[in-house]
């Protein structure tokens, strides 16, 4: 365990040093939210809206971006081939940065949060925001086996370019920024089939707003999801070696 | 280093995540018991749009824009106007009047005299949260005036006062009885007929000081702009009338704004003294009439006296009133009901129409009627729509800042946090009662009783230590009655009754019928049914030396419950004096 924490504490050291990398996916969800809840807010559930599926958002970006592109420089400069043959086990490793992830999407998510209480006047009970956290917080899992795909399969230019490719389109047709109703039919089919579309619908559904489906089919589909991106992930981390 | 920073950033991160979630705004999740939304709701000369009110337990716990908070009742009060339960500050309260008032939505009345021995349950009562079906009463108990003052002819006990010495005394025999402030009458230079009489000046100038002394508010019943300024030179509180023999000068203007006096027009009592009839319209009013019982009806109908009696000008009193609300004299809202002309609860709504004419706004009437009087009477938790106030609001379908007359536009009356019930005669019985066999109820050709059971019995005061005394007897196939109503009770009566051990079903009848002769005047037929517990159904009827038959509409008897019905009593109304009267053939048909 005690490797487990020293990688953890190695990663966190890494962002630390580079704050140029990680400021960005920090600060980024909580100005669009600050700027689409409070500037161009027209009614008043749409502050409420934009919290839920804005979390989701400010979750996506450490994950995806920390784990594709933190995964491709570092098998580019052979970091990831000593790990893979270093004494402590691979998988450590991988829990370090999905740890690490989550503590980023946490500090993302705050600011977030104390705007939409203390600016956008929303309340929710206790309950409601602590699953509303919960559910935020766990969208790292599925956003980060995405990453880790993408940064095992491209090298580094490639995976900075694939990432944002797939973080922007994530955000778009999962309905983060703008509604997926709002969408031509199209657009919401493909929203299906991304797994943002069903994290923003689970934490739509834990403040009360009703989605179009019921919580139970969105995590279902998660899931389903999450195991196919394993499975993409193993296949990956395999091919690399 | 690196377990370091480990557990540095995590604890970090972990214990921000917990405070953040800890401080970020929680609705109040209370349980209301019930909840009005989306109101238009006004308090203190302000209209808050789209309101939301949480109550509870009998108060108003939130007041917000938006209560997220769930409730046992939840009122849509979308494009209703809610403004505070209102005061009538100056009535006679007895009876059923804290329910007729509430009726309409009166939910504290200021009562100017009335029988010190209803005071400590009066106090009682005001301060449970449960008494939901009766207006709040605050009162100054006994009144003081001189012997053959004025107050003196309503057959209530009074201890009169004759000179400056005995105030002291007086005053904190009232503070104990439970007086909530000092009324007293000044009338020397005005009075109505020529045996009366009235405090002097310097009686009842030792009487404020005397209620000052004691912590209480002492105000003044005059008549003449002369009495009134007596008042205010011997540092009066408050009048509890407008003058209305002569118009206000300006020296009485000033001296009234520098000391700071308010004032209760009561302009309704004024106007029916001069024979204004706008009780009549009142009384047409289809929002009004339908919740008034038939004495009621009869009582805004009525008038004084037949002459217009000397200093009740109603133009002059409106006008004084519009001077001095103008001058920036505190002016409150009072209906002095039950006076002829006026009734509990209608009559206070009439007041605030014209309270507008003579110069108010449609806010400052509101205020007049809430704000104000519970202010300056001291009357706590009352008056206002905001948290802490005793639940007692009114829902108007429409707003009275538009029209003062939309305050009789009710959609809800809730007291206490209870929803009254405007139209519910009371809960049902217990006791099962009994189908009556005969609608023929007495003959009188040989005995007191009948076939239902039913026997006549003499009723009067004395169980209540009043002084009245009343003998009947058969004579002659007809019932004699002899009653001698004397002061003591409040509400002295004697006279006859057929009452029943168990009640009875009577509702398959429709009307009540009996012939009757005797001592000429206004009688009352009262009728008793199970669950009544304050004062019984009335109508009134007319006897003369001549037999004559009357006959009732049983619906008439207004919240009477035909099918568990006490008996009937046949008295000589609320009147002191002899009256000998006969009855015979009294009928159900």
């Amino acid at each position: 365990m005690m490797a487990l924490k020293n990688e953890i504490g190695a990663e966190i050291l890494k962002a630390i040093r580079a704050p140029e990398f990680i400021a960005p996916t920090l600060l980024m969800p909580c100005a669009f939210y600050a700027l689409f809840s409070l500037v161009f807010n027209n009614s008043t559930n749409n502050s409420l809206y934009l919290l839920a599926t804005y979390g989701v958002f400010a979750a996506m970006g450490p994950a995806i971006f920390g784990f594709g592109i933190g995964i491709a420089t570092e098998r580019d400069r052979g970091w990831l081939q000593l790990k893979q043959i270093a004494p402590t086990p691979a998988y450590y490793y991988i829990a370090a940065k999905l740890v690490t992830t989550m503590l980023f999407a946490a500090c993302a998510l705050m600011p977030i949060y104390l705007i939409a209480g203390f600016a956008s006047d929303i309340t929710l009970t206790q309950s409601n925001w602590v699953s509303l956290f919960a559910v935020h917080i766990s969208s790292a899992i599925p956003f980060a086996l995405i990453g880790l795909s993408l940064g095992l399969m491209f090298s580094t230019n490639g995976a900075i370019a694939v990432s944002n490719i797939i973080f922007l389109s994530l955000a778009i047709f999962g309905g983060l920024w703008v509604p997926a109703f709002v969408f031509s039919s199209w657009m919401q089919t493909l929203a299906l089939f991304t797994p943002s579309y069903h994290l923003a619908e689970l934490a739509l559904s834990t403040v009360n707003a009703t989605g179009e489906y019921t919580p139970i089919t969105n995590l279902l589909t998660i899931t389903m999801m999450s195991i196919l991106l394993t499975v993409l992930a193993i296949w990956a981390w395999s091919k690399g070696h | 280093m690196l377990n370091k920073t480990f557990w540095v950033s995590t604890i970090a991160v972990v214990l921000t995540a917990l405070i953040v979630l800890l401080i970020l705004p929680k609705p109040n999740t209370e349980q209301f018991d019930l909840l009005i939304v989306n109101a238009n709701t006004y308090s203190d000369g302000e209209i808050h749009p789209q309101t939301d009110i949480g109550i509870s337990n009998g108060i108003i716990q939130q007041v917000s824009p938006n209560i997220s908070g769930s409730a046992t009742t939840t009122i849509d009060a979308q494009g209703k106007t809610l403004i505070p339960g209102l005061t009538d500050a100056h009535t006679h309260t007895f009876g059923d009047g804290l329910k007729q008032a509430l009726k309409f939505g009166i939910t504290n009345q200021i009562d100017m005299f009335t029988a010190p021995s209803i005071l400590s349950n009066a106090i009682k009562q005001r301060l449970d949260i449960n008494n939901t079906q009766n207006a709040d009463l605050f009162s100054s108990g006994m009144l003081a005036t001189s012997s053959r003052g004025h107050g003196t002819q309503y057959g209530i006990d009074i201890e009169t006062l004759s000179n400056p010495e005995e105030a002291t005394a007086w005053v904190s025999k009232r503070k104990i009885e439970g007086s909530d402030f000092i009324k007293l009458v000044y009338m020397p230079h005005m009075l109505h007929s020529q045996n009366m009489n009235s405090l002097n000046k310097a009686t009842a100038a030792a009487v404020i000081d005397a209620s000052h002394n004691a912590g209480l508010k002492a105000v003044a019943h005059i008549s003449s702009q002369r009495g009134a300024q007596d008042m205010l030179n011997a540092g009066i509180d408050g009048l509890v009338h407008q003058f209305a023999d002569s118009e206000v000068t300006d020296a009485f203007l000033q001296q009234a704004v520098k000391q700071n006096i308010f004032v209760i027009p009561t302009l309704s009592v004024i106007g029916s003294a001069d024979h204004q009839e706008f009780s009549l319209s009142l009384a047409k009013n289809n929002l009004v009439n339908k919740h008034l019982n038939s004495m009621q009806q009869q009582q805004l109908s009525s008038r004084f006296h037949s002459d217009k009696l000397p200093g009740f000008n109603y133009q002059l009193a409106a006008l004084n009133t519009k001077k001095m609300h103008a001058a920036g004299v505190t002016i409150l809202a009072g209906s002095d009901a039950p006076n002829p002309g006026t009734v509990f609860g209608a009559s206070l709504h009439q007041e605030l129409q014209l309270l507008v004419d003579a110069g108010l706004s449609q806010s400052q009437a509101l205020n007049a009627a809430t704000s104000l009087p519970n202010s300056i009477f001291g009357i706590t938790k009352r008056g206002h729509i905001k948290t802490g106030q005793r639940a007692n609001i009114l829902i108007l379908n429409s707003s009275p800042l538009d029209n003062i007359e939309n305050t009789l536009d009710i959609h809800t009356i809730i007291k206490n946090g209870v929803i009254f019930n405007r139209d519910a005669k009371y809960e049902p019985n217990a006791t099962q009662p009994a189908a009556i066999k005969d609608g023929q109820l007495s003959d009188f050709s040989n005995s007191l009783t009948n076939n239902n059971g039913m026997r006549w019995v003499k009723t009067d005061d004395a169980i209540r230590n009043g002084k009245s005394t009343v003998d009947i007897n058969l004579d002659d196939n007809t019932l004699y009655v002899n009653a001698n109503v004397r002061s003591g009770f409040v509400f002295p009566w004697a006279d006859a009754g057929l009452f029943t051990e168990t009640p009875l079903d009577i509702s398959q009848y429709s009307q009540l019928s009996f012939r009757v002769r005797g001592t000429k005047g206004q009688y009352t037929a009262l009728a008793f049914s199970e669950d009544r517990t304050n004062l019984p159904a009335m109508q009134n009827f007319k006897v003369d030396e001549r037999w004559r038959t009357v006959q009732l509409n049983i619906t008439d008897f207004d919240s009477f419950d035909a099918s568990s019905t006490n008996g009937f009593a046949l008295v000589a109304a609320n009147k002191v004096g002899q009256f000998e009267y006969y009855i015979d053939d009294v009928k159900l048909h």
